[in-house]
């Protein structure tokens, strides 16, 4: 009987863990990547609007890149295929609260540096500027619905043709959906009243 | 346009009369009102005066007293009147007719000029709301310049129902969402910093938000079957000062689908209160108003609200002021103090 106790607490408790998920996976370029996700200013995709190497996504060699297509977070605006570019920030809006996001930045010849926002200020990476190599960085603070990212370095020579700050895709913790709470609540309950009673 | 500009001109009242604001409020027609601005050259109180429609300002639901006075009237040759306000203003907006006259006129402040209205003389009487912002200065002069139509002499010419003016470090804007504009301005735009502007957006690969032009007997409204975002760039003064105070109010109808975040460019949201309320139980509009505080202020902030499935958002309106070092504070509310004391004795 005990053990029959266990498994169903252990069910209870993996049920609620897994409703925590899935990870939100925002893959910037492909409409199906993008499908789901709200998404403001943002310049086009690439490298299809302006060819160059992009750190191997030119030649399809990107390490790390599932569609080989980022866009930047800046560019000029009204770049044709850019989404409501007006300024130096981009941001994705995800279903529910974020709590932390890994985001695959193009590290490039610009100043590429730029703070990473989820209602509140979650982070800053500072481009060495030189090279072009593709960075996975996690950021992570206060639940917030809308990732937001702003490009702080100067545009750079080659600005009006390539943008700045170019992101492959996003990866992102949803806060735990409210079921999910419950059912965990329910789960630490039943073990603590379980191990009260010494059943388990 | 009806209803939701009940609410909107309610609004604007509001702020100019609360604590945190210090908006100019001028009901043309109203000498309570008037008093505070020192007019000079209005014609007399209509239609008080001559009678007639006025474009129906007295049922009109943007005029709060449903009275107003012309800027040239038969008493005298000057096509000029001006309101001199207590300090210098950044930005304001005028609720004018545009009747069968030639109601056009030129904006100046100070010895600037802030522009112009021009009426296209439509055969028809519409009321219109004009924003207009420049040099900053405190004597506000409308001039006519539309030739003497064939009833001047009985009604004048350009009529003026109210004025609402921002001083140094304030912005005051509203979207009504006349038009199907994405990204929009406001249609009542105080923002002398730059260009405040809204952008309506819902997730990539659903039907995007669409605007329609009467929905539940609210005009110019907002919409998305898969929700929707409506993001806000507002442009700050920038110049540092201790912080920033927002309030923001959204007519809406449905659910929100999460409290709005404000995004500042600098400084942290120190302070923030929500609340909604039903406006109308019977059409299920409300309207939720919001503040926030921001230490220091910050160059500008982005402001994203939420709304669920089949919600739908008739207007926008944000007001924000920078405010500036405790004694200036204390100067203005002495100030304040003052005006009050005079409108009290007389």
């Amino acid at each position: 009987m005990k053990k029959l106790v266990a498994i169903c607490v252990v069910v209870v408790l993996a049920a609620g863990a897994a409703q925590a998920g899935p990870t939100y996976f925002v893959d910037l370029g492909t409409p199906a990547g993008e499908a789901g996700y709200t998404l403001f200013d943002w310049g086009p995709v690439q490298p299809s609007t302006s060819p160059g190497t992009w750190g191997g996504m030119g030649s399809g060699t990107a390490p790390g890149s599932f569609d080989q297509l980022c866009r930047t977070v800046w560019a000029t605006p009204g770049t044709p295929g850019s989404i409501m570019e007006f300024s130096s920030s981009a941001s994705v809006t995800f279903p529910r609260p974020i709590t932390s996001a890994t985001i695959r930045h193009l590290v490039g010849q610009a100043n590429d540096s730029y703070v990473s926002a989820g209602g509140n200020y979650w982070g800053t990476f500072t481009d060495t500027v030189g090279g072009e190599t593709w960075t996975s960085t996690t950021f992570s603070g206060l639940p917030g619905k809308t990732l937001l990212i702003t490009a702080t370095g100067q545009a750079w020579s080659g600005f009006a043709t390539y943008g700045q700050l170019g992101i492959d895709w996003i990866s992102a913790t949803p806060i735990p959906a409210p079921g999910a709470v419950l059912l965990g609540s329910i789960g630490a309950g039943l073990v603590g009243w379980l191990r009260r009673r010494r059943s388990l | 346009m009806v209803k939701k500009l009940i609410t909107i001109i309610a609004v604007v009242v509001a702020l100019a009369q609360g604590q945190a604001s210090a908006l100019y409020f001028g009901d043309i027609g109203t000498p309570l009102s008037e008093a505070a601005f020192s007019p000079v050259g209005w014609g007399p109180i209509q239609p008080d005066t001559s009678g007639g429609g006025w474009g129906g300002i007295a049922a009109g639901p943007l005029s709060l007293d449903g009275k107003c006075r012309t800027i040239w009237d038969a008493s005298d040759d000057d096509p000029s009147a001006s309101l001199t306000f207590p300090t210098s203003i950044t930005a304001m907006a005028v609720r004018h007719l545009k009747g069968l006259a030639d109601d056009s006129f030129d904006v100046e402040v100070g010895v600037a000029s802030w522009g112009s209205a021009v009426d296209d003389v439509s055969g028809s009487e519409v009321w219109a709301i004009s924003s207009f912002m420049g040099t900053p200065g405190k004597k506000l002069t409308l001039t006519a310049t539309g030739d003497e139509w064939s009833l001047f002499d009985t009604y004048g010419q350009v009529a003026v129902d109210w004025v609402v003016a921002t001083q140094p470090g304030e912005t005051l804007q509203v979207w009504t969402f006349d038009d199907d504009d994405n990204p929009t301005v406001p249609e009542i735009n105080l923002n002398p910093y730059g260009p405040a502007m809204a952008f309506i957006g819902g997730p990539s690969g659903a039907a995007p938000p669409e605007w329609i032009a009467t929905l539940v007997g609210r005009e110019g409204v907002w919409t998305g079957d898969a929700g929707f975002t409506i993001l806000l760039n507002i442009p700050n003064q920038m110049v540092p000062n201790p912080y920033k105070e927002i309030c923001v109010e959204i007519g809406f109808l449905g659910d929100l689908d999460g409290s709005p975040d404000v995004y500042p460019s600098g400084g942290v949201v120190v302070g923030k209160t929500e609340t909604v309320q039903m406006v109308d139980p019977v059409t299920g509009w409300q309207k939720l108003t919001a503040s926030y505080r921001i230490e220091p202020n910050p160059d500008k902030e982005l402001i994203f609200s939420y709304f669920s499935n089949g919600a739908a958002v008739d207007y926008v309106a944000v007001y924000t002021v920078c405010v500036p070092e405790p004694l200036t504070i204390s100067l203005l509310g002495f100030g304040g103090l003052m005006l009050w004391r005079r409108r009290r004795a007389a």
